[in-house]
């Protein structure tokens, strides 16, 4: 079945509200997800810089004196607090989009439900997967957007163009869809790994037994990037978007841009 | 060293580790705390599972409209159809869900390693689906004429548990204890938070902010095709659920006086109750 027609199914099924299943979670796991991933990321730069400037003058190995992997400790550290974050949502989200006769009234009763039947940590049951897709792709796309936006705002300032209000959206615009792409790619085998896993919960079995099946497979390494081109699309949007509303609600508060 | 931010002060982001690495501990330990059996009725503790395991004829009782012959594993259950108290009794037990103060509770499936009849789709031949085996729950709505309201896969982890929960049923009551654990966790959040914002030095709100902001409207706009995703995609593709490892009952705790009261009479008013003793597949007790 096409996606236009499952979209239709539902909505003749179960009316266009459907379609928002999962709104409140969605938004309020989110919320907490990119502040812990963005905010945790930004304020352990100077510090993460510090120390291994501290460590390379210590070991004297001057290749740790570098921007690049401070950014990269940052953003493994930013990712696995955000996988945390977004755990019990991301479970909660599943469920009511999945299941909706769950609880009908929503996300409050879903929660209470999931505790109730469940217990509290079963809300964490997805963490390891979550883990495994987060960590690359917060790494990815912090990193990377940064180093992009850093890189090309010294071009620009070197090529005399300086920085007016066009290259502060072109810019963040174009390191955003570049970056979306590199975060789709690195995240896939996670993303295919959670999929796997949501899908299967009822099975006594391991993130890494699913990894195993899938190197196991005739596609073999490459069937962990089945369905990347779709996920593409949604991915680069979501993720173009994302960064460009985050450097402009950035500037917004009186910070400045990223990059610069 | 790098700017970050007009007005930023570096000497309180030394202290940011530990300020994240205290949040996340406190977190997972207020977490861990509130998932104590005096907070969660999950019924979960092994004992009371395997004391109902060993009195499956007393305390496990399935009940249901039970119109249509429902296709149950041969294997793993035995039952025995009795009749239930008329409506006008069944409506006074619902006004009285709770046993000994807990709410009304069911518990679930029971399986095996055996395979189990696609009982979710009354129109396939079972013999069909002998070669598969499933894990599977059923949920009954009391109030449903629907034998079972429906049907969906476990979420619970087999192996990891060495049990099976017995859930409290569906009846909304939010008990004191659901609203103190609801809010401690709210408060919880916000105070780390709060917290981690306030270590992380002056002008680290706006991080925060921007990016929980610009993530949740990212996410927020592409909802429905998660949804088409999520509906049309391999969960929904399972018109049924597979049955792995151990074995479960789908059973309501349900508070009968006496379950001599056992008779097969179609006529009689009232809703039909089933009592499905479940016996593991291997067990020489199976009378099915």
């Amino acid at each position: 079945m096409s996606f236009i027609l499952a979209t239709r199914k539902i909505i003749k099924d179960e009316g266009a509200g459907a379609l928002w299943a999962g709104l409140g979670p969605t938004i309020c796991g989110y919320l907490l997800e990119g502040a812990m991933k963005f905010g945790v990321y930004e304020v352990l730069k100077p510090t993460a810089l510090t120390l291994l400037q501290s460590l390379s003058a210590a070991t004297s190995l001057p290749f740790l004196k570098n921007q690049v992997i401070a950014f990269v400790i940052c953003g493994i550290v930013a990712g696995t607090a955000a996988s945390f974050v977004l755990a019990p949502m991301e479970a909660l989200r599943i469920r009511l989009v999945s299941e909706p006769s769950f609880a009908p009234k929503g996300m409050i009763q879903g929660a209470r439900r999931m505790v109730k039947r469940e217990g509290v940590l079963s809300l964490w049951r997805g963490i390891k997967p979550q883990i495994y897709k987060q960590v690359p792709y917060t790494v990815t796309k912090n990193v990377s957007f940064d180093y992009l936006t850093r890189m090309a705002y010294s071009v620009a300032i070197a090529g005399g163009v300086g920085v007016n209000a066009g290259t502060k959206t072109t810019i963040p615009l174009l390191a955003a869809a570049v970056t979306s792409i590199l975060a789709c790619i690195s995240s896939q085998p996670g993303d295919m790994l959670l999929s796997l896993v949501s899908a299967h919960q009822g099975e006594v079995r391991s993130t890494h037994d699913f990894a195993k099946d899938i190197l196991k497979s005739d596609k073999g390494i490459r069937g962990f990037f089945v369905g990347l081109n779709c996920r593409m699309y949604h991915m680069g949007i979501t993720v173009t978007l994302q960064l460009v509303l985050y450097d402009f609600l950035k500037r917004l508060c009186g910070g400045v841009a990223t990059g610069m | 060293m790098m700017s970050i931010a007009p007005g930023w002060d570096m000497s309180p982001l030394t202290s940011s580790y530990w300020t994240t690495s205290c949040v996340i501990s406190l977190l997972v330990l207020s977490f861990h705390a509130m998932s104590s059996p005096s907070l969660v009725e999950a019924f979960s503790s092994t004992s009371q599972l395997a004391n109902q395991q060993r009195r499956p004829g007393l305390d496990l009782a399935l009940f249901g409209r039970t119109r249509r012959q429902r296709q149950l594993h041969p294997c793993a259950i035995s039952r025995q159809n009795i009749v239930g108290p008329t409506l006008s009794r069944q409506r006074q037990q619902n006004q009285q869900l709770f046993i000994h103060g807990r709410p009304f509770s069911k518990f679930y499936v029971a399986s095996t390693s055996g395979p189990l009849v696609n009982f979710g789709d009354n129109n396939k031949n079972p013999a069909e689906d002998e070669s598969e085996e499933y894990l599977w729950e059923c949920i009954i709505d009391p109030n449903s004429d629907d034998e079972c309201a429906y049907y969906r896969q476990s979420y619970t982890p087999l192996k990891k548990t060495g049990t099976w929960s017995l859930r409290p049923e569906e009846v909304d009551h939010v008990t004191l204890k659901d609203k103190a654990a609801m809010a401690a966790a709210a408060v919880t959040g916000i105070a780390s938070f709060a917290v981690l914002i306030f270590f992380s030095g002056p002008g680290a709100w706006r991080f925060f902010l921007a990016g929980g902001l610009c993530a949740a409207a990212s996410h927020a706009i592409p909802t429905p095709i998660d949804v088409v995703k999520v509906r049309e995609g391999p969960l929904l593709s399972q018109s049924f659920y597979k049955i792995k490892h151990g074995w479960v009952l789908i059973s309501y705790m349900y508070p009968f006086d006496d379950h001599s009261d056992v008779v097969a009479d179609e006529e009689t008013s009232g809703f039909r109750v089933t009592v499905d003793v479940l016996y593991p597949c291997n067990s020489e007790n199976y009378q099915g």
